[in-house]
C-alpha cells in the first residue's frame, strides 16, 4: 500500500535550538502512516531531482524561512519553487512574523502556500495583507511539550537559584521586545542583592544550545520569562538595517526604540505576541517559573502555576518572600508540569494536527520512481550523520567543497590537517559528487553548502 | 555562532578537528570555548598560535571602509547594494573573506 509523500523542508544548523528539532522530527513520529522525508534547504541534489518530485504535502519549516532577512533570500526561494509548485499541498510553519513580513507575505502568494502556521495570534491582516485573503491562518505555538520528560532533581537539591538565558532583542522591534531582557536583567538583580545564586546572562557567548539547555533548566530552582514578541512591525527589514547603521555610526550603542524618532514615531501600534517554547522546557525540567502576569493559554493561573511579577516590580518583595518557601514552589512547579506536560493537551501531535488536517487526500499520489530515488539519495546522505560515523563541522565541508573547486587553492595548515582527516575517514568521494551537484546552482556559487540532516 | 558537533570512533583527533575548523571559520567565540579546554596544552605550536590569534580577534564587517561606508547611504540602498553584490559570487566571497566575516555563514 501506498504511503503519502511528506516533504518537511528545514535549514538546521549546529547551533539549532533542541526545540527547533524537535519540531521537525514530530513530523516523522506523528505520521506513521505518512513516508515523511527532510531535506535541508541547501542539500546540493543531482541535476533534475527537484525538477520531478511530487511530494503530497511540502512543509516548509521556519528556520528556513527565517532567511528571507538575509540577502541569499532570492535564491533560496528560487531554488525550491518548483518543488512547491509540483506539491499537492504546501504548508509553512512561521516564525518572528512581524519582522520582513512583506517578504515572507509575497513569498506565500508566490510559493501558492495553501497554509500558514504562525504563532502570532492579532493583527494577521497587517503581517498576511495578500496571504489572508487565499490562504487558511492558524495559530499554533513555538514550542511543544517534548514527547520524554527526564527525571529531575526537588527545588531543595539543584545548585543554581535563578537561571535564564535571554538575547538583548534589537532596537527596530520595540520596547515590548526589549521588555523580556529588561525583565530578566532587572530581575536578577533584585535576586542577587537578596543573597540568591543567580546564573543569567545575555552574552551570545554564555548561550547554552542543544540538549545542554535542559540540562541547564534542570539545575536551576527557578527561572524567569514572560512571552516574547515585537511591537514594531518591519515590513521589509530596512528598519533593521537603518539601526543597525545608526548604531555603527554612533560610539554607543544603547539604542532604545525610545530613543530613535523614526522607531517612536511606530513604537507600540501594535503588539504581536507569542508565547516561547521556554514555558513547557522549564515546566518539563520541573523549574518553578516566575512569568509576567499574562493568559497563558488559558491554563496557567498565578500562584498556582507560576509566580507573578508585576511589569513595574511593584511585587518583587513578595514573589522574593515566594522564593524562600520551597515547599510552596515545589508545589507550584509540580502543577505546571501536570498542567502543561503531563497532561497531554499540548504535545507535539497538535502541531502536526494543525499541519495536516484535511490537506493529506485520501488516496496517496503512487509513488513515482523519482521520489524513490530521493528517499534513497537522502538516506545515503543520512548514513554520514549516524552516531557511529561523524559528525561533520561545517566548515570541513565548506573547506573540502572550495577546495575540490580551486585545484589553484594554497592550503594553509588547519585545512590540510582537515583535508587529510577527511581522506581518512574515506568521504572524499562523497564530498566531491556533494559538490559536482552544486556546480550549477545559483545558491550553492552564492554561499557554501552548508548541510546538516535531521539525525 | 559554531557549536561543533564531531563524534567520531575513527582514527581522526576530534579536538584538533575542531581546531583547525575555527581557525578556518575564524570563528572568536568557538576559539575561547577551546582554549579553556586543558587537551589545547598539547596542540602543535603553529596550530595553537593561530587559534589564539583567532580568540583574540573580533572581526566585524564596520572594520571594512567599504561597509564603513555603505552606513552612511540610506537602508534602502544597503538593502540594493547587498543583493547587487550577490549577482557576482566572487565578489560576495571577496567582501567576506575582506572582512573576515564569512564565519557567520555558519
Amino acid at each position: 500500500m501506498s504511503r503519502h509523500k511528506v516533504l518537511v523542508i528545514h535549514a538546521l544548523r549546529p547551533t539549532s535550538r533542541q526545540t527547533t528539532i524537535d519540531h521537525l522530527l514530530a513530523f516523522r513520529e506523528h505520521l506513521p502512516n505518512a513516508d515523511v522525508q527532510y531535506l535541508h534547504f541547501a542539500q546540493p541534489l543531482p541535476k533534475g531531482m527537484l525538477n520531478q518530485v511530487e511530494p503530497d504535502l511540502l512543509i516548509v519549516n521556519y528556520d528556513y524561512l527565517n532567511y528571507r532577512f538575509t540577502p541569499l533570500w532570492p535564491y533560496i526561494k528560487n531554488r525550491h519553487r518548483n518543488l512547491a509548485r509540483q506539491s499537492r499541498k504546501v504548508v509553512a510553519i512561521a516564525q518572528d512574523d512581524f519582522w520582513a513580513h512583506r517578504l515572507l507575505d509575497n513569498w506565500c502568494i508566490s510559493w501558492k502556500v495553501d497554509r500558514v502556521l504562525t504563532p502570532i495570534d492579532n493583527d494577521l491582516h497587517v503581517l498576511y495583507p495578500r496571504t489572508i485573503k487565499h490562504t487558511d491562518i492558524r495559530t499554533v505555538l513555538t514550542g511543544y511539550a517534548p514527547t520524554s520528560v527526564e527525571p529531575s532533581d526537588p527545588l531543595a537539591a539543584r545548585p543554581i537559584d535563578l537561571g535564564q538565558r535571554v538575547r538583548a532583542m534589537p532596537a527596530h522591534l520595540g520596547a515590548y521586545a526589549k521588555a523580556k531582557a529588561h525583565q530578566t536583567i532587572e530581575f536578577s538583580r533584585h535576586v542577587r542583592e537578596a543573597g540568591f545564586i543567580v546564573d543569567v546572562s545575555r552574552r551570545v557567548e554564555d548561550g547554552i544550545v542543544g540538549v545542554d539547555w535542559p540540562k541547564f533548566l534542570r539545575q536551576c530552582k527557578f527561572t524567569v520569562g514572560m512571552k516574547g514578541g515585537a511591537s514594531i512591525a518591519d515590513p521589509y527589514g530596512l528598519l533593521y538595517a537603518r539601526v543597525e547603521a545608526r548604531r555603527q555610526r554612533r560610539t554607543h550603542n544603547h539604542d532604545t526604540a525610545d530613543s530613535i524618532p523614526f522607531l517612536r514615531r511606530r513604537d507600540g501600534k501594535h503588539r504581536f505576541s507569542a508565547i516561547s517554547p521556554r514555558l513547557f522546557e522549564a515546566a518539563a525540567a520541573g523549574t518553578c517559573q516566575v512569568l509576567r502576569p499574562d493568559d497563558y493559554l488559558g491554563v496557567l493561573e498565578p500562584w498556582v502555576h507560576y509566580l507573578p511579577l508585576n511589569y513595574d516590580f511593584s511585587n518583587v518583595q513578595e514573589v522574593l518572600l515566594a522564593m524562600r518557601d520551597l515547599e510552596r514552589c515545589q508545589e507550584v512547579a509540580n502543577s505546571s508540569r501536570k498542567q502543561l506536560i503531563n497532561s497531554g493537551k499540548f504535545s507535539y501531535r497538535r502541531l502536526v494536527d494543525d499541519a495536516v488536517n484535511g490537506l493529506l487526500a485520501d488516496s496517496p499520489s503512487a509513488v513515482a520512481t523519482t521520489w524513490s530515488e530521493l528517499v534513497s539519495y537522502l538516506s545515503r546522505a543520512d548514513q554520514l550523520c549516524k552516531p557511529e560515523m561523524i559528525y561533520l563541522h561545517d566548515a570541513a565541508m565548506h573547506l573540502i567543497h572550495e577546495t575540490l573547486n580551486d585545484q589553484h587553492r594554497v592550503s594553509q595548515c588547519a585545512e590540510t590537517q582537515v583535508s587529510n582527516s577527511i581522506s581518512q575517514l574515506g568521504l572524499s568521494g562523497w564530498l566531491h559528487e556533494q559538490s559536482e551537484n552544486s556546480k550549477s546552482d545559483s545558491l550553492s556559487g552564492r554561499s557554501p553548502w552548508i548541510w546538516r540532516a535531521v539525525a | 555562532m559554531v557549536g561543533v558537533i564531531i563524534v567520531t570512533n575513527h582514527n581522526v583527533d576530534a579536538f584538533l578537528l575542531n581546531v583547525c575548523s575555527a581557525i578556518i571559520t575564524n570563528n572568536q567565540q568557538v576559539a575561547a570555548k577551546l582554549l579553556v579546554d586543558p587537551a589545547s596544552h598539547s596542540l602543535p605550536t603553529d596550530l595553537r598560535g593561530e587559534l589564539i590569534e583567532v580568540a583574540r580577534t573580533h572581526p566585524a564587517a564596520s572594520m571594512n571602509s567599504v561597509v564603513r561606508l555603505s552606513y552612511y547611504l540610506p537602508a534602502w540602498v544597503q538593502y540594493i547594494g547587498q543583493r547587487l553584490v550577490l549577482l557576482s559570487p566572487r565578489l560576495g566571497y571577496w567582501l567576506l573573506r575582506k572582512t573576515k566575516l564569512h564565519h557567520r555563514w555558519y
